[in-house]
C-alpha cells in the first residue's frame, strides 16, 4: 500500500473511532444554540466531517474504472 | 367519519394517490425487459439513487420507535442512531462501487448472484440467499402493521387498522407490479423527500407550540435532565450498535440491489456524500421531538411513547395538519416494504426458480415469474401482518445482526482471493448459528455483561473466514472464477494506486 491509500485509510477509518466518544460521554455543557447538548452536538459535526470526508474522498481518490458510464 | 377525519383521510388518499401515479408514470416502459424491470436498466441517477437508499433503509423506526426511545432515553440517541447509520454510508464506496463494477462487467442482478459467481459456487449462493432473504421477508411482513395504525390514529379510529394495511399494501403492489424496481425508485424520490420536509415541519409546528427550540429545551432541562445525557447508554452498548448498524445495513438486500441498479459511479458518489447529512436531517426533530413530548405527556410507559409524534399533533393541531405529517410515516413505511418486495421477488427468481426449477426461463417470461412471486408476498404480507407470529417479530429484532454476519464474507469476496468458497460458506453458517444460539437463549445474554450478542457473532464469522480460507483450498474452476474477478477488480484498482 503505498502512501495516499493509506492516509485515505486512515481518513475513512477515524470517523468510526471518533464515534466512540468516551472522554465526554455525560458532557452537557455548553448547550449549542440554547437547545442542543454538547455530546449531541459533537455527533453532528462528525456527520457534517463525515460528508467533507466522503467529498474529498470521492473527488480525489475513487479509483477511475474503464467501463462504459 | 367526522368532518376532521374525512379532511385527514383525503390528505391520506392524495398522498397514496400521488406516489402510485409517479410509481405507474416512471415505470411504464420498464416491463418491457428482466433487466429493466428488475434493475431498472442500470439507470439509477444520482438524486434518484440517494432518495431511494435513504427512503428505503429509513422505516418506520424512525418516526416511531426513535422518537419513543427518545421519550425514555434521551436525545444521547442521536449518535447511537444517526451517526451509526452515516458510518455505513462508508461502505457504500468499500463494497457498494466493486459490486457495481462486477454487477455492470458480468450482469448480474442479485447479492447471492454476485457472491456465488466470484467462487463459482451454487453453494455460496443459497447461502446467502437464505442468510438474506430470511431476515427481509420477517422484517416486511412486520411493517404495513405501522402504516395501519397511523391511518387508524389519524381518522380518530373511523378506519380500522386492518383496512389501513390492506389499502397501503394494495398501493405499493400496484405499482411495484407494474413498474418493478424503476416504479420503487422514483416513488422514493417522492416519499424521501416528504420524509425529510414533514419532520422538519413538524418540529417546528410542535415547538412553536411549545414557545421555540430553546424555551422546550429549557423546560426540557428543568424537568427531566438527565434526557440531556446519556447516562442511558453504556460503552459497551455504543460500541455493539455501532458494529452492528455500519456492518448490517449495507448488505441489505434492497440496497445491494440499488449498488447494481447505479447508472453511474456519480450515483453512488453523491450518495454516500449526502447520507450524513440526511441522517441529521431525519434523526434530530424525531429525537427532540420524542424528548419534548415527554413534557407535554409525562408517564407514557413502554412501547405507548412510539406514538408521541402523533400526539404531539393531535393535541396541539387539526387532524388534517396532523395526516399530512403523517404522511411522512406511511411514506417510510411504503419506500421499505416496496424495495423489499422487488428485492425478495427478484432474489427468489434469480436465485433459486431460474437456477434449481427452471433453467430455460426466456427473458420475457422472468418478468411475469417476478411479478407472480410479487403477489404471492404481497398476499403472504397482507395475512401475516395483521397478526405476526412472535416467532417472526423475534427474527426482525434480530435481522441486523443477521445481516452484519454476512458482511465479513462479502468483503472476503470482493477483497480476498485467498478466501474460498467452503470458507464463506462456514463464515456465515457460524456467525448465524451464534445469532440463533442467544436468539432462544440456549447461550445467556448475561455471559456478554453490556455487550451485545452481535459482537462475538461477528468475531466468530470473521474467524472462521479466516481459518477455514487457510485450512481449505479452492478447485480449479473456482480459483478460475476468483482471479478472474479479481484480476478484473485489480485493473482498476492497483492501476489507480500505483
Amino acid at each position: 500500500m503505498n502512501g495516499k491509500v493509506i492516509f485515505w485509510f486512515i481518513m475513512m477509518f477515524l470517523p468510526f473511532l471518533l464515534y466512540v466518544d468516551f472522554w465526554q460521554w455525560n458532557t452537557i455543557y455548553p448547550i449549542v444554540f440554547g437547545w442542543i447538548p454538547w455530546h449531541v452536538f459533537y455527533q453532528v459535526l462528525l456527520n457534517i466531517a463525515m460528508v467533507v470526508i466522503f467529498a474529498c474522498f470521492c473527488k480525489y481518490h475513487w479509483p477511475k474504472h474503464n467501463l462504459k458510464d | 367519519m367526522s368532518g376532521p377525519a374525512m379532511g385527514a383521510m383525503f390528505v391520506i388518499l392524495l398522498y397514496l394517490a400521488l406516489t402510485l401515479s409517479i410509481g405507474i408514470y416512471s415505470g411504464r416502459q420498464s416491463a418491457k425487459s428482466s433487466e429493466g424491470y428488475f434493475l431498472a436498466s442500470r439507470e439509477l441517477g444520482p438524486y434518484v439513487m440517494f432518495f431511494t437508499l435513504f427512503a428505503t433503509n429509513i422505516s418506520a423506526f424512525a418516526y416511531m420507535g426513535a422518537p419513543g426511545g427518545a421519550y425514555h432515553l434521551g436525545v444521547g440517541f442521536f449518535g447511537y442512531l444517526a451517526t451509526t447509520t452515516s458510518l455505513a454510508a462508508t461502505f457504500f464506496y468499500v463494497i457498494g462501487y466493486r459490486t457495481w463494477l462486477l454487477g455492470s462487467k458480468y450482469g448480474y442482478v442479485t447479492a447471492p448472484q454476485l457472491i456465488g459467481k466470484i467462487y463459482n459456487s451454487k453453494g455460496v449462493a443459497m447461502v446467502m440467499l437464505v442468510a438474506l432473504s430470511v431476515f427481509t421477508i420477517a422484517y416486511m411482513l412486520c411493517q404495513p402493521i405501522g402504516a395501519g395504525y397511523v391511518i387508524n390514529a389519524v381518522t380518530g379510529g373511523a378506519v380500522p387498522a386492518s383496512v389501513g394495511v390492506l389499502m397501503v399494501l394494495i398501493f405499493i403492489t400496484i405499482y411495484v407490479f407494474v413498474g418493478g424496481l424503476k416504479a420503487t425508485a422514483y416513488a422514493d424520490l417522492l416519499q424521501g423527500s416528504i420524509m425529510m420536509i414533514c419532520v422538519i415541519l413538524v418540529l417546528i409546528l410542535v415547538t412553536l407550540k411549545l414557545g421555540g427550540l430553546s424555551a422546550a429545551a429549557q423546560s426540557l432541562m428543568t424537568a427531566k435532565p438527565e434526557l440531556f445525557a446519556r447516562g442511558n447508554f453504556s460503552i459497551e452498548q455504543w460500541i455493539s450498535f455501532g458494529l452492528v448498524i455500519s456492518l448490517g445495513v449495507p448488505v441489505f438486500p434492497q440496497l445491494f440491489t440499488k449498488y447494481l441498479a447505479a447508472k453511474n459511479t456519480n450515483s453512488l458518489k453523491t450518495t454516500m456524500t449526502l447520507y450524513p447529512l440526511a441522517m441529521i436531517l431525519i434523526y434530530i426533530p424525531v429525537l427532540f421531538l420524542g424528548a419534548f413530548g415527554s413534557i407535554v405527556f409525562p408517564g407514557l410507559v413502554g412501547k405507548a411513547s412510539d406514538a408521541i409524534i402523533p400526539m404531539l399533533l393531535e393535541n396541539f393541531y387539526a387532524p388534517w395538519i396532523g395526516a399530512l405529517v403523517l404522511s411522512a410515516v406511511i411514506a417510510a413505511i411504503m419506500s421499505t416494504i416496496a424495495s423489499q418486495l422487488i428485492t425478495t421477488s427478484t432474489m427468489l427468481l434469480k436465485d433459486l426458480y431460474i437456477p434449481y426449477i427452471n433453467k430455460n426461463l426466456s427473458p420475457q417470461r422472468e418478468v411475469f415469474v417476478g411479478r407472480v412471486f410479487i403477489l404471492v408476498l404481497a398476499v403472504l404480507t397482507c395475512y401475516i401482518a395483521l397478526s405476526p407470529p412472535a416467532a417472526i417479530l423475534t427474527i426482525v429484532t434480530w435481522a441486523f445482526t443477521g445481516y452484519a454476519v454476512c458482511t465479513p464474507a462479502i468483503l472476503a469476496a470482493l477483497y480476498w482471493r485467498r478466501s474460498t468458497a467452503a470458507a464463506v460458506i462456514c463464515s456465515v453458517l457460524a456467525g448465524e448459528i451464534v445469532l440463533v444460539l442467544f436468539m432462544l437463549g440456549i447461550i445467556p445474554a448475561s455471559v456478554l455483561g453490556k455487550w451485545q450478542a452481535c459482537v462475538p457473532a461477528i468475531a466468530i464469522s470473521t474467524l472462521v473466514l479466516i481459518v477455514v480460507s487457510y485450512l481449505t483450498k479452492s478447485g480449479e474452476e473456482e480459483r478460475r472464477s476468483i482471479d478472474e474477478k479479481h484480476d478484473f477488480l485489480d485493473t482498476i484498482f492497483k492501476a489507480e494506486n500505483a
